[in-house]
């Protein structure tokens, strides 16, 4: 049995919008369990402002699927859009499309869980503050979905991208490899965010004087989490756009695929780990807001310690993409 | 509760449907119709999704977290379905533009944004 380009694009396609949908519902599917979860503990404690509490679960889940819908979206592109000019190189750029929002959604989906669900709890014990809760709870939640947007980004530019004047060999694995890297990166980060941003609006809620400072400690901590996608996606465009010489040697094509996936992989951790450190600092913060300068410092540097091996990701993916 | 939460679906269904009509007269009287019919198409499934996940709220209370879990998956799967609908409607017809249709099933998601944002930024909370 022979197979032509044609059942090799159809392959890939189905299956990249199978990974696409099946693991972008994952994290979306937690993180809303996490918030009504919460939402059960919320109002059984103060049943009279269930109204509030359902309010509140109501807009942070509808944020907090939105990288569960850009899966969607992926997907049904994948699923009914024929590539023009394709190659054997477009049958894994839409493999890696798929993958790469598929696992971009996970830690989105999961993280915006995180504030929506202290939102809920927050609500009843300081009732008073539910509408800034609310909107702490959904500025944090948007910013969770910032690394899914970069997997989005990435796996869009693999879903157009035109390999007609690339070599096949090995533009095929620096394609997966660009969705490896955007989709496993945004994975750390999207979660830590989520972490960030359910920490403030505890801390909001237990000191409401405190929630202009926790915002802002919050957006900071939120933004120093997500470098590491940055560097996700920063190795993914080199992937995609740097010019190969063609050679169907394996060792080059090998170097590519592991360019991405050690970026992807070594973000995870330092995303959740920078997560952690900002959730603990942001906690306090709301506790003691006259030492937010020293908390804010020693935060940054614990920060700065997490990111490290996010680096020596990047430092190694860029010695496997220019010197091997 | 339920006339709570029916009162904030009405106000940010209704912002969203009044957005989706002024951005596809627009496109109308700009003479790109099958991207205004794109977002109008997307805008109405995104009401019709952000419509389902509040009347199945009470669906996924009042359960153990795995069992929240599961439901929750459930809900999502049954949503995709709804929210395919226009997308899978605009990658069959050259009357709807797919990108369009994209964008406009976010409109609930924008309008959840900009009415916090707005809120906060005149300081009506």
């Amino acid at each position: 049995m022979s197979y032509n380009i044609d059942t090799w694009l159809k392959l890939a396609a189905y299956t990249g919008g199978g990974l696409a949908i099946g693991l972008g519902s994952i994290g979306a599917a937690i993180g809303e369990g996490h918030t009504a979860a919460q939402a059960n503990q919320a109002i059984s404690r103060r049943p009279d402002l269930s109204g509030e509490v359902f309010k509140s679960m109501l807009v942070g889940q509808a944020i907090a699927e939105s990288a569960a819908i850009f899966a969607l979206v992926v997907s049904l592109v994948l699923l009914f859009t024929t590539p023009a000019n394709a190659t054997f190189a477009t049958v894994w750029a839409l493999l890696a499309a798929g993958l790469s929002i598929g696992l971009g959604a996970i830690g989105s989906g999961v993280g915006a869980g995180f504030p929506a669900a202290e939102a809920c709890k927050g609500m009843v014990h300081q009732p008073s503050v539910s509408k800034r809760l609310t909107t702490n709870m959904l500025i944090g939640s948007a910013v969770c979905q910032t690394p899914s947007i970069f997997a989005l980004v990435i796996a869009f530019i693999l879903l157009y991208t035109d390999t007609t004047s690339s070599p096949v060999w090995p533009t095929w694995a620096a394609l997966f490899g660009a969705g490896l890297s955007a989709g496993l990166s945004a994975i750390g980060a999207g979660f830590g965010s989520g972490l960030v941003a359910g920490a403030s609006c505890e801390g909001i809620a237990r000191q409401p004087r405190s929630a202009g400072t926790v915002t802002n400690s919050m957006l900071l901590g939120q933004a120093i989490t997500q470098t590491t996608a940055i560097y996700g996606l920063l190795i993914a465009f080199i992937l995609l756009f740097k010019p190969y010489q063609a050679s169907e040697a394996i060792a080059p094509a090998m170097a590519l695929i592991g360019a991405g996936l050690c970026m992807g992989l070594g973000a995870i951790g330092p995303g959740i780990g920078e997560g952690v450190t900002a959730q603990s600092a942001i906690k306090w913060i709301a506790r003691n807001p006259t030492e937010v300068g020293v908390i804010t410092r020693s935060m940054l540097v614990g920060m700065a310690v997490a990111e490290s091996t996010g680096i020596y990701s990047m430092v190694i993916a860029l010695i496997l993409l220019f010197v091997v | 509760m339920e006339s709570d939460l029916g009162r904030l679906q009405k106000r940010i269904c209704s912002k969203a449907l009044i957005i989706a009509i002024i951005v596809a007269s627009a496109g109308m009287a700009l003479g790109a119709k099958p991207i205004a019919k794109g977002f109008l198409l997307g805008a109405l499934f995104s009401i019709l999704n952000f419509t389902l996940m509040a009347l199945s709220l009470p669906l996924r209370l009042n359960f153990g977290p795995r069992q929240t879990f599961v439901r929750c998956l459930g809900s999502i799967w049954c949503r995709y379905l709804v929210l395919a609908v226009p997308l899978v409607l605009a990658t069959q017809t050259a009357m709807f533009d797919f990108f369009a249709a994209a964008v406009g099933i976010f409109t609930v998601q924008g309008v959840i944004l900009f009415d916090q944002c707005s809120r906060r930024i005149t300081g009506n909370q």
